[in-house]
């Protein structure tokens, strides 16, 4: 209460001050040549105000007396005018790069000039966007950006995206930033299950461990990229710290499209169709058949490996009864029955197709002097490159502003979202679609005949009695063509969110806004097993209904006075208030009557639950910013939150943040000549960010009782024609009624630097942050009855560097220009402490023994831990490994099989660095585009390969009975696990011995035990993930307006594009950049990812 | 102005209006789970308990004993692993916490409700039930955590228990019977009290009551090597517990895919990975035509693909203590106190029959197979080996028969692993060494140290 009668003291004390006076102001905006710059925006320096200039180039604007417009046009540096004494202007604007005099959307739709900035932001205007017609706007700002890392899951159609703004500071918490629309926080949530999962594991959230299941889908993915007018990009705390916990990892700024005041009926059309292709996948080999120790081995025997016989010996014996192969049977070359020689199927070409996604948006936009409007209709329709795979979004969005009076203005915006999405199995699940085709041997056809149509024809993979065609005989991992019709998962979704706003100009220097925003959509997911599903062979089906509310209101009265010509400032107070509510129904049924029949009455048993998650926060918050000369920029934000999560006594916290920028240019002696070094500031910033606790977090609560034992589904109750409930079970953790706010401490200096007349800009960012009193489930041991608790644990440092270089080496008066943009960006974080006494932290990924990612003390976040194979120093990765001198041994002369030396960290997979070039030239109408990613480093687990390799499909097992010497120290463990050595009369000496000289032989045996991480360590499918990509290259032409000026149309551009051209990499899985960790915290590991696409297509604009 | 003052004035209404919701609840009462329970009656906690209990032992206890013991075979995957001794620590951080979270900690808590509303048939049952599950895991891993243990959500608890000694445990085991009994045998026995809740017993104190005596007899037998009596115990434990086959204590699973049997579940989950077909026991009985084939015979499904065995129908039952078994121990209690070969004889006789007559073999098979099989002859230690071979076939799954195997060495088994011996006991669980490494014993291998009994 306090807090309110004060704000409302200082807000009637600076209203009774003054009540200002008004005028109305015309103005024409032209480019160098005098040509009118239609559509330029007119921005009414330090208030929300403005329009924007019409056809001709002129604009009609009521502003204070006084006042300071900014006028600004896309491409065009920005001036800014003072209207003292003057009702007409005329502007002319001189074209240039990212100037500093811009204006940006900043924290809570606050503009702001980019030179008053204290912090690091990096603005993403619709023209960098777009480029390519995929429909997911965050995956587009994948290179755009330094501090930015984008990662795509999979190329399937309606695929998730991860992103992350700097480093991670949260182990169990969401890292992504808020993704905010026209002021209004959206969710990003990825909604998903996996059936395949034991009881209780989430594969929704930022935490949740994603090892199977389908590709899951981030609601990021349901905007529009077409009704984007730009994304500011605030990547550190310091620039967030006005929005409170949900930004504390940075915020995505998203203005929309709107149809400006003033402007005439305008028709804009976007058509792209693009074509997808497969991306890089694992090389298989292409000369040895099913089976096992050089033996053929048919289908029927359920063998799972590709050991067997070299295929130049097989034939097929013509039988036409065979169901298996419609060759027949498979005979050696000497049998009586042979008849033609065995050729190997195209696994791939058998399967993959070429996805195509037409991409159509109309929009159309105008207004009178008043009001302005913007109607918009988007439709993508995405086929993959997998089978069946499908994705439908269609999206309808209305803006529109008015004037009431002079001081009045509001504004609304709602876009509803359609989507569907019909998802493919992926990932460790033996109905993962991946697993079932690489591990296919070259003898076996999962399209049985109809090569890429085998999908369209039960009999490629059923049987007629309704069971599995695959090459385990029925058993083991489903075939493909199986998955992609008989285990389906459909995700539909309606969304709606907008805003609505309403600004009150009290007087020349302050400003009402009050703003409403919402959000709500609902999805429902249906995931279907098959009767005979290998995964669930007696079939399954999953209904997942989840249904989204989240509200904010804002309400912010913006106070700005020059207080003399050279003493400026602004006070933002503000009240926020969130509140967020889903409620999940879970029904799930068991054992099907009817095969090919998804439909809840169909299942011999349901079993029903329901999740409902609620959540407020409240919030004051203050933003000054007060500024000397142009030169000095002091900014303080301050915010006071509650949150309903955190105990009562203990759920209010306040963080501050404070930011100086100097604008050193300003100083005399830089003033005069502007010419070299145009502008240059520095700024430093600090920040302090909280998180507060994940909901229903303080209480130890009785739930339905679940229990499992990894090798059955287990019991769900009621069961037995009773209720059961729980206090633990093996993934419960107990409740903790102190928790405090996670805390992050940030720090930010930087640079930036603009040079021949802002041609060419440079930003450089150092930051370094601490997050404290993280929020950590720390494992205890299950004989207290429980499997975690929670606590505030953990600490981890961030430290980065971020630079962006914006330069125009070419721009000619005859309308040649080559703009090039360069980010580079490296973050370097660090686990300080855990819990005392926990030595690491499961996040997600395959356990301990196996491949996990973990949090380690003193490593970086989220390090892949697992096993080792022994090497010559246990403890040491680097050091030579042991190669087996014992020659009784299966694996003498071979290292040693793994598992025995210590598990340890055993790759990092942050990159060393990021970085891309974007690179745009253009002459008259036509532009070309190429945008290259770079990512140094990096480790990935390369699970595919361990299990390829393993399995004998993998291409590198065609080296098989090669000989060769590996490369290591001689030795052996003893009893005792030490390393040892034989000497000359086989007696054991401590440590290892000489290098290895002798020769052995690329065996099975070896490809089974040390070759790879399925009998090996894990250390050994260690990969670098590094790549250097042709993320995207765009030619566009554009008809110059002289030409179109006697048609209806007013623009037509034709664009065409490929993405992910080429890649270059040294890793060999599925492309490094799949994810099989989804959008989540686990990023890492690769394990059958569906794959990624490269794509080519035809992009068309119209305007009328 | 006049429109200035009235926005301030509906910003202070509207400033108000947030401020006097601002109460402690507005935040609060978000924060409570609907979907949850705080607070629990037993009979809520029970049917966990049970199923949990039924799953723990059903699951990977008796599938470790079923390899190790040799009555099912391990054809592929892990199962082929533990079949020929290949264990790491890891391989029981399932069935660990299966025991200590979903049963033991559950449990607890039934208990401490029970007593505090004065549920004293709740009391009663749970105090057995935490008897025979500390009974079955002690004869696991020896030394558990147990008198410090379950205090993960208790203030100040202990966060890292320590172990008590096997033999402590059995000490324990027995005194919660004895308590357990008291309740059950209380005048009144509270405002709620367990029926059909209770899915072993259907809420029948007498029997849970005989439930423990059963138990106390199964301590004692293990202990009764050489000690008269220990075996004296025993039988005077017997003679109060079970009289038919209708008492015995098990847990027969739901018709539901959900709440189906434990065997149902590892034959649709992971077909393949276990058979029978190829198991010692398999061959045995298939040689000497044992009746009891058939219903062993999980292999085999009917023309519409079910399985046809007694023990993996969905429904089957996972038993604790049999009416069978406690006349196999009588018989080798008798053979230990008396050497009376002929009233041990017809304990034995009878423990056939009920076994027979349960599975539901025709009467005049069982008559003939008793006369084959049921004569007693000899030492009394040749008569103990053959008491205790046709009760390893008796207690088929049971793990029962692990222990049996350890204090008899009947039946005579061969290693599947040529160099390795059949493992006398299993390892702590990974998770335990990794948070708890402190208190877990060290040096712990599949055989040694060696549960107290087995010498």
């Amino acid at each position: 209460m306090r807090k309110l009668l004060l704000l409302t003291i200082l807000f009637l004390s600076f209203a009774a001050i003054v009540q200002a006076q008004t005028k109305e102001v015309t103005g024409k905006v032209t480019d160098s040549t005098g040509a009118p710059l239609a559509g330029a925006s007119v921005n009414i320096k330090g208030s929300r105000g403005g329009t924007s200039a019409g056809p001709d180039g002129t604009f009609r604007v009521t502003v204070p007396e006084n006042a300071t417009l900014i006028i600004s046009a896309i491409g065009f540096a920005p001036r800014e005018v003072s209207v003292r004494g003057v009702t007409t202007v005329s502007v002319q604007l001189l074209t240039g790069s990212s100037a500093m005099s811009e204006v940006v959307v900043t924290a809570l739709g606050i503009r702001r000039e980019k030179r008053a900035l204290t912090n690091s932001q990096q603005t993403i205007s619709a023209d960098q966007l777009n480029k390519s017609g995929t429909g997911n706007p965050l995956g587009e700002l994948e290179g755009k950006a330094s501090g930015l890392t984008v990662i795509n899951s999979t190329g399937d159609p309606g695929g998730g995206t991860y992103i992350r703004l700097r480093g991670a500071t949260s182990i169990t918490g969401n890292n992504q930033p808020l993704i905010v629309v026209d002021g209004v926080p959206i969710d990003n949530s990825i909604n998903n299950f996996d059936a395949t999962a034991p009881a209780g594991n989430s594969a929704s959230g930022a935490n949740g461990n994603l090892t199977g299941g389908q590709q899951p889908t981030n609601r990021g993915n349901d905007l529009n990229p077409n009704d984007i007018e730009s994304i500011n990009v605030l990547k550190g705390p310091a620039a967030t710290a006005l929005y409170g916990i949900q930004a504390s990892s940075g915020a995505i700024i998203i203005t929309t499209k709107k149809g400006g005041a003033g402007k005439r009926t305008a028709v804009s059309l976007n058509s792209s169709v693009t074509f997808d292709k497969v991306g890089m996948l694992p090389k298989l080999q292409n000369q040895w058949s099913q089976g096992s120790k050089g033996l053929y081995s048919p289908p029927e025997a359920g063998g799972s490996t590709s050991w067997g016989a070299a295929i130049d010996t097989l034939y097929w014996d013509g039988a036409t009864d065979y169901p298996f192969d419609k060759h027949g049977n498979i005979v050696g070359k000497s049998s009586a029955s042979a008849k033609t020689p065995v050729t190997p199927y195209d696994r791939y070409n058998n399967f993959f197709q070429t996805g195509l996604t037409y991409n159509n948006s109309i929009a159309l936009s105008g207004g009178n002097d008043k009001s302005g409007y913007r109607l918009s209709l988007g439709n993508l329709s995405q086929t993959g490159i997998i089978p069946r795979a499908k994705y439908e979004k269609t999206t309808l969005s209305l803006s529109g502003q008015t004037k009431i009076g002079d001081r009045l203005s509001t504004s609304a915006g709602i876009t509803y979202t359609n989507s569907t999405n019909y998802k493919i199995q992926q990932g460790s699940n033996i109905s993962g679609v991946m697993l079932g085709l690489f591990r296919t041997p070259i003898t076996f056809d999962n399209s049985n005949g109809y090569g890429k149509n085998g999908y369209k024809h039960k009999d490629a993979y059923e049987f007629p009695d309704g069971t599995q065609r695959d090459y385990r005989g029925g058993g083991g991992y489903d075939n493909p063509n199986w998955i992609v019709n008989n285990n389906p998962t459909h995700s539909d979704l309606d969304r709606v969110f907008g805003f609505g706003q309403a600004d009150y100009a009290v007087n020349s220097w302050m400003t009402l806004t009050y703003r409403l925003g919402g959000d709500v959509y609902t999805q429902n997911d249906k995931t279907v097993y098959d009767l005979h599903s290998n995964a669930s062979p007696a079939g399954a089906l999953y209904l997942i209904n989840y249904t989204n509310r989240q509200f904010n209101s804002d309400f912010i009265v913006n106070l700005h006075k020059n207080f003399s010509d050279d003493f400026g400032g602004s006070l933002i107070l503000g009240h926020n208030y969130f509140t967020l509510s889903q409620n999940n129904v879970f029904t799930n049924g068991n054992g099907f009557n009817v095969k090919g029949f998804y439909d809840m009455s169909n299942a011999q048993s349901v079993q029903a639950s329901e999740a409902q998650v609620r959540k407020r926060t409240m919030a004051f918050y203050a933003d000054a910013e007060l500024n000397y000369k142009k030169m000095l920029f002091l900014s303080i934000t301050a915010r006071d939150e509650t949150s309903s999560t955190l105990p009562a006594a203990n759920n209010n916290f306040f963080y501050p943040s404070v930011g100086l920028g100097w604008a050193f240019t300003e100083l005399p002696g830089f003033k005069e000549d502007k010419h070299i070094l145009s502008f240059g500031k520095l700024r430093a910033s600090f920040a302090q960010v909280g998180k507060d606790a994940p909901i229903y977090a303080l209480t130890t609560p009785f739930s339905n009782a679940v229990f499992s034992d990894g090798f059955t589904s287990g019991i769900t109750f009621p069961a037995n024609g009773s209720s059961g409930y729980q206090i633990s079970s093996a993934i419960a953790t107990v409740g903790n009624p102190t928790l405090k706010p996670e805390r992050t401490n940030s720090y930010e200096g930087g640079l930036d630097l603009g040079f021949l007349n802002n041609r060419l800009t440079f930003n450089a960012t150092y930051y370094y942050s601490k997050s404290t009193d993280g929020i950590l489930p720390v494992s205890i041991p299950f004989s207290t009855g429980f499997a975690g608790e929670l606590l505030n644990a953990t600490t981890i440092t961030n430290k980065g560097l971020e630079l962006t270089l914006d330069g125009t080496p070419v721009q000619t008066s005859y309308g040649l220009r080559w703009n090039v943009i360069v980010n580079w960006s490296r973050n370097v974080s660090k686990v300080v402490a855990l819990y005392p006494g926990i030595t690491s932290f499961f996040m997600g990924g395959f356990g301990a023994g196996e491949a996990g990612i973990f949090a380690v003390p003193g490593q970086p976040f989220g390090v892949i831990y697992g096993s080792t194979t022994p090497h010559s120093d246990l403890t040491n990765l680097k050091s030579p490994l042991l190669i087996d001198d014992r020659t009784s041994s299966t694996t003498y002369a071979q290292p040693l099989s793994g598992g025995v030396g210590p598990n340890q960290v055993i790759g990092n997979p942050n990159p060393d660095w990021i970085g891309s070039v974007i690179s745009n030239l253009s002459y008259k109408g036509f532009a070309f585009g190429f945008q290259i990613d770079v990512r140094h480093g990096g480790a990935l687990w390369n699970g595919t390969r361990g299990a390829l390799a393993n399995k004998g499909t993998a291409g590198e097992t065609s080296n098989r009975y090669q000989t060769t010497t590996f490369k290591g120290l001689l030795g052996h463990l003893d009893a005792n696990g030490n390393v040892v050595h034989n000497d000359a009369n086989s007696v054991e000496k401590p440590g290892p011995g000489a290098t290895n000289t002798v020769a052995s032989t690329f065996t099975q045996n070896y490809w089974q035990s040390t070759g790879n991480s399925f009998g090996g360590g894990q250390e050994t499918d260690i990969e670098n993930g590094g790549f250097t990509r042709i993320r995207q290259m765009s030619l566009s032409y554009e008809l110059p307006k002289a030409l179109l000026g006697k048609t209806p149309f007013t623009a037509l551009s034709l664009t065409v594009f490929a993405n992910n051209l080429h890649v270059w990499t040294k890793y060999d899985g599925v492309d490094p950049e799949t994810s099989l960790g989804g959008p989540s915290n686990v990023q890492g590991l690769d394990y059958f990812n569906n794959p990624n696409t490269k794509s080519y297509g035809l992009r068309l604009n119209v305007g009328f | 102005m006049k429109l200035l003052h009235k926005i301030a004035f509906l910003f202070l209404i509207s400033g108000l209006l947030i401020t006097s919701s601002c109460k402690k609840s507005f935040f609060t009462d978000v924060n409570v789970n609907p979907n949850v329970l705080t607070t629990v009656s037993p009979n809520l906690l029970l049917p966990t308990v049970e199923a949990a209990l039924a799953y723990t032992q059903g699951g990977d206890i008796s599938r470790y004993s079923a390899l190790l013991m040799q009555q099912m075979y391990g054809a592929n995957s892990q199962s082929q692993q533990y079949y020929q001794y290949n264990f790491n620590p890891g391989n029981f951080d399932n069935l660990w916490p299966d025991l200590y979270t979903s049963t033991l900690e559950n449990n607890y808590t039934l208990i401490k409700i029970s007593d505090a509303g004065g549920y004293n048939g709740y009391s009663g049952i749970s105090r057995i039930i935490m008897a025979y599950a500390l009974q079955v895991s002690v004869d696991l891993w020896g030394d558990l955590p147990y008198s410090q243990a379950f205090q993960g959500n208790v203030s100040g608890g202990s966060l890292h228990p320590t172990y008590d000694k096997a033999a402590a445990l059995y000490d324990s085991a027995s005194k919660l019977i004895d308590a357990g009994i008291v309740f059950l045998s209380a005048a009144n026995q509270g405002t709620i009290t367990p029926s059909t809740d209770d899915v072993i017993y259907g809420g029948d104190a007498a029997k849970w009551i005989k439930f423990g005596h059963a138990i106390k007899a199964r301590l004692a037998l293990h202990q009764s090597k050489g000690s008269t009596t220990m075996a004296s115990t025993a039988l005077s434990e017997i003679a109060q517990s079970f009289t038919s086959n209708a008492e015995s204590a098990q847990y027969i699973f739901g018709t539901q895919e959900t709440s189906a049997n434990t065997w149902y579940q590892f034959y649709r989950d992971r077909p393949g990975d276990e058979n029978f077909k190829s198991s010692s026991l398999a061959i045995q009985l298939k040689a000497s035509g044992d009746p009891r084939y058939p219903f062993y015979n999980m292999d085999s499904t009917d023309s519409k693909g079910n399985r046809t065995s007694y023990f993996n129908v969905i429904n089957a039952p996972v038993e604790f203590i049999t009416y069978d078994e406690l006349l196999f121990m009588s018989a080798e209690a008798t053979l230990r106190v008396s050497g009376d070969l002929a009233a041990a004889q017809t304990l034995f006789q009878a423990a056939i029959t009920a076994d027979l007559t349960k599975l539901g073999v025709p009467q005049a098979t069982i008559t003939a197979y008793v006369a084959a099989n049921g004569t007693l002859t000899g030492t009394a230690d040749a008569a103990i080996a053959k008491v205790a071979a046709q009760e390893y076939i008796a207690l088929f799954l049971n793990p029962e028969t692990w222990v049996l195997w350890r204090r008899t060495g009947s039946p005579a088994l061969t290693t599947t692993s040529p160099g390795s011996e059949i493992p006398r006991r299993l390892l702590y669980p990974q998770t335990e060494i990794n948070f708890n490494g402190a208190n877990v014993p060290a040096n712990v291998t599949l055989y040694s140290p060696k549960i107290f009994w087995d010498n």
